[in-house]
């Protein structure tokens, strides 16, 4: 029964694929070049690339931005801490510049999963249910011998399933395209995660430092959470508004909303449950990153957890009831 | 005593307060077809999605082979096929394909399965192509074979000659009175086209506004006790008629048109006609169609 509607997108997921790599082409490269560019220009220096020097730099001129009289109030904590990271790279001797295929793969999908991998599995989930409505094939399907939650089952298993296969994806095409690029491999450097932060400062008493292997794993293990979530969430819109055009829609607006609201209404305690805020899981593994008071990684879990399980449980009660008009 | 396939009784259907289906009860038998005839909006679609199992009925029971649909869903869902407004099957898949995954959903279907019903339905050459190049005669066939795939006891088809052509619509004729007469599958099929049922169904219910006017088979409906004659003198033969058999006649342009009850006398009339030493040019029943039944039930019919 999974094979079924599998078989009907795959010929989404083809697109999507095809997205994705003209995608990763453009945006690495553009990085790739936007790296040597600041490199250059800030030592004069195109002969001796010394990472050190770099990172140094970059210490130096967030000073200067802390000195500056015009720096938000909120914002001098976090670059405080940055300073502190940076510092703990130097002492450390951990490279956490130079581009390689591992670095650039954790990166795309640091900067990827709260944006780009939503609207992807938005674009994939929420045709699931409501494009049986829309070209009315959704009759030929609950008019089986199959009771109703079967139905509705099979099709999460396979949007399950399919965003499996987009993370994968994104994480090969990433490994592969940079490699290509930027001729190291790099799985094997340190990274260092963990860092705390207690009343403002940085504490890099319970850092660990792990592989670029293990962090890439833990990373899009992250990435994956918040892919089925989404997932979750739109193939309830889809159950509910059986209009793909419409599903897709309504997710894209909570999205973007949610980063509005993320920014502008930071004060209001309510918006830290909303599920968009919570979405930018990967970030508090570099430890700088707290967007509203009060959340934290387990916190965020949490939350798009009971946001899935609502979800579905709406999803089901709903497909399961009611009268099908196609 | 026959097998009741189907059984609805008194089933009513209430959608945002509007009672749609006001209690319909009616029952088909094995190798039945039933016409379920109403204009349009009378609740034909509506009854036919809860059968089917699209939607479900506010009150009373539809049985089918002895299960009811809100009890034991699936045991009763194994035994219908169906066609409910127009085949709408994946266009980007092939025939075959659309078939086949269809024939996942249900116990044991085999490849064998699928080419039987393609094979019954004489589409071999084309079931390969993708759905989108069929034309809507081809869709149509491809939407019985769909529901005719695990061998069902019976079958739903809604309106399935809308948008056919005369030819396609004969085609398709035949496909089903040969369904009912050698697999000996129950047929229900709504439509409004009253000749289209009178040529394909032995019983016809014919309802309005959410409600069954009559359950009648077709023969009762089509014997009525009206003859026409040519003959050669209409006026001669119409006196004599009056005067011999007491039967009122009328001429009507080149035609005498009589109406009695006991129809089988028919053959003692005719030769007594031609002892008279008149001739007759053309003697025929004339055939009470639906139509005109039904024009005679759904009159002063509003939509409340």
């Amino acid at each position: 029964m999974i094979k079924i509607i599998y078989k009907k997108r795959l010929f989404l997921i083809f697109v999507l694929i095809l997205v994705l790599i003209s995608l990763f082409v453009y945006g690495e490269s553009y990085t790739y070049k936007n790296t040597i560019n600041r490199y250059q220009n800030n030592s004069n220096n195109t002969t001796d690339y010394d990472w050190k020097n770099l990172v140094q730099q970059q210490i130096d001129d967030m000073r200067t931005r802390l000195d500056s009289p015009y720096i938000q109030e909120n914002s001098i904590n976090s670059v405080k801490i940055k300073i502190e990271q940076l510092e703990y790279y130097i002492d450390q001797d951990i490279n956490p510049i130079t581009p390689s295929a591992a670095r650039f793969t954790v990166q795309f999908m640091e900067q990827g999963v709260y944006m780009f991998l939503p609207l992807l599995i938005i674009l994939l989930a929420a045709d699931m249910v409501s494009g049986e409505f829309s070209n009315k094939t959704v009759k030929l399907l609950l008019s089986r011998a199959v009771p109703r939650w079967k139905i509705l089952l099979s099709k999460f298993l396979v949007l399950l399933i399919m965003t499996t296969i987009v993370i994968l994806f994104t994480a090969v095409i990433s490994i592969i395209v940079s490699k290509i690029v930027f001729k190291i491999w790099g799985f094997n450097e340190p990274v260092v995660t963990g860092f705390k932060v207690i009343n403002g400062m940085l504490d890099s008493s319970s850092v660990i430092q792990v592989t670029q292997w293990q962090y890439i794993i833990l990373i899009y293990s992250l990435g994956w959470y918040v892919a089925v979530i989404i997932g979750s969430i739109s193939f309830m819109i889809s159950v509910l508004v059986r209009s793909t055009a419409t599903s897709i829609g309504i997710m894209m607006a909570a999205i973007i909303c949610g980063e509005f609201m993320q920014f502008f209404l930071a004060d209001w305690n309510l918006v830290k449950y909303f599920f968009v805020t919570n979405l930018n899981l990967t970030k508090y593994l570099t430890g700088s990153y707290q967007p509203i008071e009060g959340m934290s990684l387990v916190f965020s879990i949490m939350i798009l957890f009971i946001w899935a399980i609502i979800s579905l449980i709406i999803s089901f009660g709903v497909f399961t009831k009611q009268d099908v008009l196609v | 005593m026959e097998e009741k396939i189907l059984v609805l009784k008194n089933v009513k259907k209430r959608i945002n307060k509007r009672e749609i289906i006001k209690g319909i009860s009616f029952e088909i038998e094995k190798g039945d077809i039933l016409g379920f005839l109403g204009p349009n909006g009378s609740g034909k679609t509506t009854t036919l999605r809860m059968i089917v199992g699209l939607s479900k009925p506010t009150d009373g029971e539809i049985t089918i082979c002895g299960d009811s649909i809100t009890r034991s869903y699936v045991k009763a869902m194994t035994n219908v096929g169906c066609i409910i407004e127009g085949p709408d099957l994946y266009n980007y898949l092939t025939g075959f394909d659309n078939l086949e995954m269809l024939g996942y959903m249900n116990k044991n279907v085999t490849k064998k399965d699928i080419m039987d019903s393609v094979e019954l339905l004489g589409m071999k050459n084309r079931i390969h192509d993708k759905v989108n190049t069929y034309s809507l005669g081809m869709k149509q066939r491809l939407g019985l074979a769909q529901a005719l795939l695990h061998k069902p006891k019976l079958l739903v088809l809604d309106e399935p000659t809308n948008g056919l052509d005369p030819l396609g619509i004969t085609e398709f004729r035949n496909i089903i009175i040969n369904l009912a007469k050698e697999k000996g599958i129950s047929i229900l099929i709504s439509s409004h086209l009253i000749s289209e049922v009178q040529l394909m169904c032995n019983k016809v219910s014919i309802i309005n506004n959410g409600k069954v006017l009559k359950n009648i088979s077709v023969e009762e409906l089509v014997n009525s006790g009206e003859v026409v004659w040519i003959l050669n003198d209409n006026e001669k033969g119409k006196n004599f008629l009056k005067k011999r058999w007491g039967i009122h006649t009328k001429i009507i342009n080149d035609k005498l048109e009589g109406n009695f009850d006991d129809i089988s006398v028919i053959e003692n009339i005719n030769s007594s006609i031609i002892r008279e030493g008149l001739k007759i040019k053309f003697v025929e029943r004339k055939p009470k169609t639906l139509e005109e039944l039904f024009l005679k039930l759904t009159e002063g019919n509003q939509i409340i």
